[in-house]
């Protein structure tokens, strides 16, 4: 009779995806984290072949790519937020600042809140930083481990993240010749370190073909 | 809508059992949420290119060509990177990660106690004969799985050189 439960390799499998994850979104480890996820998923399979019920490979892979992405932000948005007047922070973000995104270095540290010069892009900052990202890694916590409320948050945030992608472009995009157009990688060098953090428009369309009942612990 | 799904008409993909036909016509439903989905996918593409272009646009107008590695960094507009010391600086970096890990966890306590529920649930042993699926859609989920997985890796590698470019470029 099938049950609700996961196996015991299952679960030492989501752990070990859990650190990966949590490596990768350290930034600095994330070749090893990188490493330690693929062994999360070989994990998997095994408990897959010892007859374990494993979810389906696309909610793994989802999970995981939405906990990296939110992680690799939520961190390094923290920084700028908490611990801007650190050096180790104004040396990461104002070199951020000259290679990627010029708001973090014109005008650094000259706003109320610290951080980035940009009070637009402060506002985004703290909305992610308090609200969107932690509860994302949340959520895609709970949707790994298919609770209901896992599906549900994951469905909220992905939809705001989806609309935060367009009212951050128009932020960046208005202020052109401060932000991708003061830095030594120019527009390209913007897209190529961001086009990453896509998983709202990868996971959207997705969502809305999936049976919600199988999320059901 | 309608999520059973005749277990002899499954077929198996990289993400288990799917079925192998859903007759759509008999559920206006899932032709409707088909073209939705399908919609979803499309806009998700342009709406990347199309902010590119704009992007792109916009460089040559301001001249900075097409925006490949020409930009340039604003002179005198870096301060001076002093902080406050290993001690001050290893204590700020303490302060927010005990703060973040407080705040994923305000959220950990708080996302799962707002569980939905919507009348009478089924029953495990009733789920476990679903598909996963409402709407088939394999390859589809295949094209995603592999976005997910490039980008995943992106970010890792992105992440991981950005600070000793930054170091060997820029000094510590």
């Amino acid at each position: 009779m099938p049950t609700n439960a996961e196996g015991p390799l299952v679960r030492k499998a989501d752990r070990v995806l859990l650190v990966g994850c949590l490596l990768v979104g350290s930034q600095v480890l994330g070749p090893i984290g990188l490493v330690i996820l693929i062994a999360g998923l070989f994990l998997l399979r095994r408990a897959k072949l010892a007859g374990e019920e494993v979810r389906p490979l696309a909610v793994t892979v989802f999970g995981v790519f939405s906990i990296v992405d939110a992680a690799t932000n939520f961190l390094g948005w923290s920084i700028d937020t908490f611990a801007h007047d650190t050096h180790l922070g104004q040396v990461f973000m104002n070199g951020f600042g000259r290679l990627v995104d010029g708001g973090y270095y014109v005008h650094y540290n000259d706003l109320l809140l610290g951080g980035t010069g940009v009070a637009g892009e402060k506002s985004w900052q703290i909305f992610c930083v308090f609200g969107l990202f932690p509860l994302r890694i949340v959520a895609s916590w709970g949707f790994m481990k298919l609770k209901r409320w896992g599906f549900d948050m994951m469905l909220i945030t992905t939809w705001i993240y989806a609309i935060f992608w367009f009212g951050y472009l128009v932020n960046i995009s208005v202020d052109f010749e401060n932000r991708m157009g003061a830095t030594v990688f120019g527009v390209v060098g913007w897209w190529v370190f961001d086009i990453w953090y896509i998983t709202p428009f990868v996971i959207l369309p997705w969502m809305y073909a999936v049976n919600r009942r199988k999320w059901n612990r | 809508m309608s999520t059973s799904v005749d277990s002899a008409t499954r077929d198996v993909s990289p993400d288990g059992p799917i079925p192998r036909q859903v007759d759509e016509s008999q559920s206006d439903d899932l032709r409707r949420r088909r073209h939705a989905v399908n919609a979803l996918a499309s806009f998700g593409l342009l709406f990347f290119v199309g902010w590119i272009s704009v992007n792109v646009t916009q460089a040559v107008v301001q001249g900075h060509g097409l925006g490949i590695g020409d930009g340039h960094v604003q002179p005198g507009q870096v301060g001076a990177q002093s902080g406050h010391g290993w001690l001050g600086g290893t204590v700020a970096l303490a302060a927010t990660t005990a703060v973040d890990a407080l705040i994923i966890g305000a959220w950990a306590w708080l996302a799962p106690r707002l569980r939905i529920v919507g009348g009478k649930e089924p029953s495990p042993a009733e789920v476990a004969q679903e598909s996963w699926y409402v709407l088939p859609i394999p390859k589809l989920t295949l094209a995603l799985i592999g976005v997910g997985m490039a980008c995943a890796a992106g970010v890792s590698v992105c992440g991981a050189v950005l600070f000793p470019v930054i170091l060997i470029r820029y000094g510590w």
